[in-house]
This record gives C-alpha cells, structure tokens and sequence, in this order.
C-alpha cells in the first residue's frame, strides 16, 4: 500500500477539507456546499432553509469520490459534451481536481452528433467516455445498445437527494430521467419550451384596441392555440414592421409544436396495442391549425432552424416565438434589439371538455448518462451527482450556456429573472409544470424524421393532412413493428406516467 | 543475369515477398469489410440491440425484399441520377466549351483567368454548400438580384419549395465542378497531335468543322473517362444538398447518400443498409462498365486504322 493510500481516514478529512478551503478561496466554492454560508446564499439561497444538520449531495459525491480515488488507477473521467455546455461544466474541473484527485476532460461536440458518438461507443466499447450528456429523449436508444449503465442503484447508495426539499428536480424531469422505470440519463438541463411574445406590442393601446374590433376580444397572452394563432395573423397584418411569429417547420423541430397542439386537444400518440394514432381528429385539427399560420412567417423557419430563429426573434423581426430558454437569454442579452420588449408566455392550451388543457414539450434537454464501459462506474457516477446538486447545478445553468433550470430552487436564484425576459419564471414554471415528454422510444430519431417530412408535405400542400398523418402513422407502426412491439409498448406505458395530470386525467391514465 | 535463370526460385519468390504485405493490407481494407458488408445484408443488426454484430439474427433475404418496396430509397436514386445527368451535362458542355475558347484564343490575362476558373474546385462542397445557402436564401442575394433585374421585390422560396429546389443543388454543383472538366479538357487539347490540325486548315476547314470532326472526335476517350468520374462523384453527392437543405422540405431534395446516411447512422439500420449498399454498387457497376464499353467501342471505331 502506498503512503498516499495509507492516509487514515482522520488525515484524509482534514485534508480533504484543506482542499476544500482552497478551493472555496480560489473563487469556486460559490457555488458548492464547503463555500463560505455568505457565498452559498448567492447562488442558492433556498439552500439554507435545508432541514436538518446532513451533509449534502455534492458534499456525499465530493467524499465518496475522493475516497474510491484512492484506490482506483483511474486519473481521468472523460465526458462527452455539446459544445454549448462546456462552461456550464467547465467550473467544475478545478474543485474536483483538488478533492478528488481526479482530472475531467471535457470532450465537445455539436450537439446534434453527441447521440451518433454515443451509439458508436456504445459499438466500440471503448471506454473513451465515462460520461455522456446528451439530449434525453436518445435515453432508450443508448440503453437498448448497453451503453446507458441503469444508475438507480447508486442514486440510493450514494444519497443523490434528486427529490430532496426544498430543492427537488421537477417532478416531471424526474420522470423523463428514467427509461421503462429505472435511472438511465439524469436529467441536467430544464429544456421546456416556451412562448416569448413582443411586450410592447402585445401591450400598446392602439393594437389592442385594433384587435378587439377585429375578433371580438381582449388581446392578451393567449390561453389557446386560437388565440395565439390570432395574434399571428394580426401582427403579420397591423404594419408593426414584424412578421407574425418565427416557428419551427423545418427539419428537425417541425414535430414538437404539433405534439403540444395534439396532446393539448386529447390526443393520444399510441393506443394499448402501440399502434399509432396521430391520424385521428386531434392530429388533423394540429397540423390543420400549425398550416394556417405558416403564411405568416417567413421562409427561413422551412429552410433554416433556430439559428434564424435565435437571429430573427432578437433583431425585433417577428411578434412570437417559441423555442427553449436560452433563446430568452438572447432576447434579453446585450446584443437584443429587443431588450426590454419582450415578455414569456405559457404555452397555449385547449380547451377540452370546457377545462384548458396545456401541453408544453420538453425538447432535446439534456440527460446526463453514466456509461457502462465507463473505467470506473462508481467514480462516473459520483461526478454526475456532484454537478446534479442543487448547489453545483444552481451555479451550471446561472452560466449562459445550453443548460437550463432543472431544480425548483434554480427558480429562485437571484438576479436569474434579468438574464431572461419579463415574466420569465412564472411563465416557466408554468410550463414545466405542463411539460410532455418528446416520443422517448426506442429509435427515437426515425420516428421523428418521417413525421418532420410529412408534415413539411402538408405544409407545403403537396400532402393533405389527412394523407401527411396516415402516412406518418403506417411509418410508424412500422417503426414500432421493427424495434420490437412489446419493448415500446412497455416504455409507452411509462411514458404515460411522465404526462402532467390534467392530461392523464383526460385519458383516465 | 550471370548465373541465374529468370526462371530461378529466387526470382519468382521476389515479387510474391514484395507485393505480400500489399496483399495482405488490400485483404483487410478491402475484403474483411467488403465481406462484413455481405454478412450484415442478411442478419437484422442494429447497434441499438446491444449485440456485437457477430451475434447477430440471420434474416434471410428480407432486407432485400424490403428495399424493393422502399419508395423513399428509389425516389432518392431517381432525384440523385438527376442531378447527376443534368450536372454532368452542362458541366461537361461548359468545361468543353471554356476550354476550346482559352486553347484557341490568345487575350491578355488568360493566365490569371485560368487559375481563377479553378478556384471553386478547391473549396470544400461544405464551404460550397453554405455559400449557396446563403446566396439562395429569402433575402438573399439571389433574389435581390432578381429584383433588382425585374424592378420588383422577388422572394423565391428556392430552399423551401418543393419544386424549386433541386436548381441551387444543381447550380452548386455546376458551380463547383465544371472547372474539373475545364481543366482536364484544357489539359488534354495540349496533348493532341498538331498534324491533323494543320492538315485540316490546309484543305480549308472551318474552325467550327475542326471542332467537329476533329476535335471532339479525338477528345472523346477523355471525356468518357471525364464523364465517368464526375458521375460516380456527383451520385454520391452529399454535402451540399445536407447544408442546404438537409434533404428537404420533405424529401424534395434528399439525395441517396442522404438517405443511407439517415438510415445508417440515424436510424441505425446498418443490415438494410449494408444490403442497399450492395445493390446500388452491382447496379451502378454493371451501369458504369456498360457506359464505358460502349462508349469505347465507339472511340475505336471513330479512330483511324
């Protein structure tokens, strides 16, 4: 045993501790639980009402983590990250390095490739990543192929409080962090998509009193998808110089604004048999809907994606938008030529069986995943759990990046609410609370593409939506037939479980 | 020679020891995974099982049966060997009509022009590709100069509808290869006899005659073999439609490499893909050797005996 392993456990405290200290003084510790009580207030104050004197997560993951580096070869935890999330992880290196022992290299990709390196690791069993975060809804797809190690285990052993007062994840991101039941990619990154509407316009007299006189009501932010489409149309027309919105009918996203609209009327993906069944009233009434307003926005939400929409939206071209939270911070960030304009909206609803019904999708957030060829799993996972904590994790997604409030104390960190537009928290909680899960199956990409096509089809017009839906629908009950009827049926079932209440009160689920 | 026969062990074991680890690499780049090809066609294998490949189920012929039916893989082989016979043919008209132009005519700064014609060539098809991206967008300069020609705000929705699409595709395409065909038909006119030439002019042909019956003629192995190049290139077309367009809207412009890409490496159906891949390759082998069989046959007749 060498003279570094033989530390008795006292001496190793106290120079974990020691570390601790150092590292709080180098300026980290402002956000994990060893930092000075002063410091810790201003990254999450509700952090301090905590009950009871027990250590904390990050503090568990920091000891535990320190103490299997001592007897692990393991020097280096590799993470595969989108390149839009290094700072939100990358603070963490130092503190870690110094109480661990252990390096974190940071491997970046474009986001939309993370998913392809995970499946050839999952291939190669390389062991190149210990780490993967990616978006959430591939969760099925890396543990079929072996790659997503089921963590549930060690989420008891090592206490990760993921639903521990007062600073929970929220429940439905708990939900979505699981496949068929068991933790497989902890979710790390609150992805809800929400409505950013032009305040100043929404809220000058003369529109509102134009618009009353055209359709016979209040101009407000819109409950409905009726509404919301109404405001389209009107801002498209009034001569304030912006087109009617910027939403997504491209390639990639075109899918999720008609789930919302699906779900939000009573529809239902599958039935108990997993045949689709998008082609029913609710999906024509959609895709319906979505078409009608496309004339009211410009060419680029076709052919582009959210780099036009992340360009349009803040030079004050379009009324409305909808897209994640980072696209508020753009709006309300120094280079906006909208800051101050624009205010956050919940995401419409319908109204069913005279009760509004909202539906808001959780898009591409970001799942945290602990590989299975991982050197040293424990050691992997320890490190998930130290950035999940609420301390670690309120100061990650207080950094601009693609990470986004996740924990219901996120909410309420201080000076966050400026960093994005008016309305912004109560808008957000709203539409977490009403948050869906994307179609989280096995094969999740196909699925999603031959719907994206389709419905570009009927966009276009060289499908109806009747026939775009039909399609969709026999492409998928292929889809379903090939990854295996009884496994989808089985994450189907769960799926329901992750759907907000009013929904699964709808479907007596 | 002194003391050995050419026929001596020594001299037949030489070659054989010197192309072996040739050999032996070809096997590996070559074979193993031209073999592995084979092997996955008929077995259902995704990585998404969580298998190794090996273990794979056997399934028959049914990846083959599937692709027969596969209207979305046939209308992406369709729309590529469009864009390839549209591209190929102006690029090769252009590059063979550039080239005469420059090897007949004698202006100041041909120089400079030719070393300019070659540029687009040298480009990366992804830096092509969102070059024109951004050439056809909305508001982009494509339109505006359509505007400005017509005197009224033109707003083409090239990347966006359906049946416009495949003509940025297709001018990126020109755009960026016609200079190869510039180039080696400028090359190969260099390389022509002179005496047939000045022949010609003798008994008093015509410059457009000497094209004719001439020139064209004796270019025709090149070209073929122009042809051919540019046509296996541009029916693997990828980057430039995948930057543009993506493939879309719809599938309106989804190319066939597209599609296997989609189907591979999105969808990981790598047994289907590895049985389409198959086909397409006899297909456009057998479609290739024909093409040049044919085309030779004409070039030896045409020659002189």
């Amino acid at each position: 045993m060498s003279a570094e392993k033989g530390v008795s456990r006292r001496k190793f405290l106290a120079s974990a501790a020691g570390s601790a200290v150092v590292a709080a003084g180098a300026g980290f510790g402002a956000g994990v639980s060893f930092a000075p009580k002063e410091e810790r207030q201003i990254i999450v104050p509700s952090l301090q009402m905590r009950p009871g004197p027990g250590v904390s997560p990050d503090e568990r993951a920091l000891f535990e983590a320190a103490k299997i580096a001592r007897d692990s070869p393991v020097r280096k935890l590799s993470v595969l990250i989108p390149d839009g999330s290094v700072p939100q992880w990358e603070f963490a290196k130092e503190p870690w390095k110094n109480f661990v022992g252990v390096d974190i290299e940071l491997i970046p990709t474009p986001y939309l490739e993370a998913s392809v390196k995970a499946i050839a690791e999952a291939v190669s069993k390389s062991g190149a990543y210990d780490i993967i975060l990616s978006s959430y809804p591939f969760t099925p797809d890396y543990s079929e192929a072996g790659l997503a190690a089921d963590i549930g285990p060690l989420v008891t052993k090592y206490g990760a409080g993921l639903d521990e007062w007062p600073c929970a994840m929220f429940p439905p991101f708990l939900k979505m962090s699981k496949y068929k039941g068991s933790y497989r990619g902890l979710i790390n990154d609150g992805d809800v998509w929400h409505l950013y509407l032009r305040k100043d316009l929404l809220e000058d007299p003369q529109y509102k009193q134009k618009f009353k006189d055209k359709y016979g009501y209040a101009l407000d932010y819109p409950n409905t998808w009726k509404e919301l489409n109404d405001q389209i149309e009107f801002f498209d027309n009034t001569g304030a110089g912006v087109r009617g919105g910027w939403f997504f009918r491209e390639r990639y996203f075109f899918i999720f604004e008609w789930l919302m609209r699906f779900v939000s009327k009573g529809g239902v993906l599958f039935d108990d048999q997993m045949k689709a069944k998008i082609n029913s009233r609710e999906g024509v009434e959609a895709l319906t809907e979505m078409n009608a307003v496309n004339q009211y926005m410009d060419a680029s939400t076709v052919s582009g994606s959210y780099t036009e929409l992340y360009t349009d939206a803040p030079a004050g071209k379009v009324y409305a938008g909808m897209a994640w939270g980072s696209l508020g911070r753009v709006l309300a960030g120094e280079g906006s030529q909208v800051r101050g304009k624009m205010t956050t909206a919940p995401i419409p609803g319908s109204i069913v069986d005279g009760k509004l019904i909202r539906a808001a999708c959780f898009v591409d957030g970001f799942g945290v995943t602990v590989s299975n060829y991982s050197k040293n799993l424990d050691l992997a996972y320890l490190l998930v759990q130290y950035m999940q904590s609420p301390a670690v994790s309120g100061k990650s997604i207080s950094i601009p990046g693609f990470l986004d409030a996740f924990r219901e104390c996120h909410l309420t960190i201080p000076g966050l609410a400026d960093t994005y537009p008016h309305n912004f928290i109560p808008a957000s909680k709203a539409n977490i609370d009403a948050s869906i899960p994307d179609v989280m199956l096995k094969g999740i990409t196909e699925y999603r593409d031959i719907a994206n096509k389709n419905f570009q089809l009927s966009a276009s017009g060289q499908l109806t939506v009747q026939d775009a839906l039909n399609r969709t629908g026999e492409e998928w009950d292929k889809i379903t037939e090939r990854q295996g009827m009884q496994l989808q049926l089985q994450q189907w079932n769960y799926l329901k479980t992750a759907y907000p209440d009013d929904v699964r009160a709808l479907h007596g689920w | 020679m002194a003391g050995k026969s050419p026929q001596s062990p020594t001299s037949n074991r030489l070659p054989v020891l010197l192309i072996t680890p040739l050999q032996i690499l070809l096997t590996f780049i070559l074979v193993f995974p031209f073999g592995l090809a084979i092997y996955l066609s008929f077995t259902n294998w995704s990585p998404l099982q969580g298998i190794p490949w090996w273990k794979a189920n056997l399934a028959g012929v049914s990846n083959f049966v599937d692709m027969f039916g596969d209207a979305r893989l046939w209308n992406a082989v369709m729309r590529t060997l469009l864009i390839v016979v549209v591209s190929v043919s102006i690029e090769l008209g252009i590059g063979l009509g550039l080239a005469l132009l420059f090897f007949n005519w004698q202006f100041p700064l041909k120089k400079v022009l030719i070393s300019m014609f070659l540029i687009p060539m040298m480009i990366l098809p992804i830096v092509a590709g969102y070059n024109f991206y951004v050439l056809f967008f909305e508001d982009g300069p494509a339109n505006q100069f359509l505007s400005f020609l017509t005197g009224t705000t033109q707003k083409i929705l090239w990347l966006s509808d359906s049946n416009l699409v495949l003509f940025p595709i297709m001018l990126a395409d020109i755009w960026q290869w016609t200079p190869f065909m510039f180039l080696v038909f400028y090359s190969a006119l260099h390389a022509l006899p002179a005496e047939p030439f000045k022949a010609a002019r003798v008994l008093g042909a015509k410059s457009f005659q000497i094209a004719r019956d001439l020139t064209i003629p004796m270019l025709k192995p090149i070209m073929t073999i122009a042809v051919l190049i540019r046509s296996l290139e541009a029916f693997k077309i990828f980057d430039v439609p995948f930057i543009m367009t993506g493939g879309g809207p719809g599938f309106a412009s989804e190319t066939f490499s597209i599609y296997m890409m989609k189907q591979g490496l999105q969808f990981w159906r790598i047994s289907y893909v590895s049985a389409i891949a198959l086909i397409i390759l006899t297909i456009i082998s057998v479609l290739t050797w024909y093409s040049a069989q044919s085309l030779l046959r004409g070039v030896q007749k045409a020659a002189p005996a």
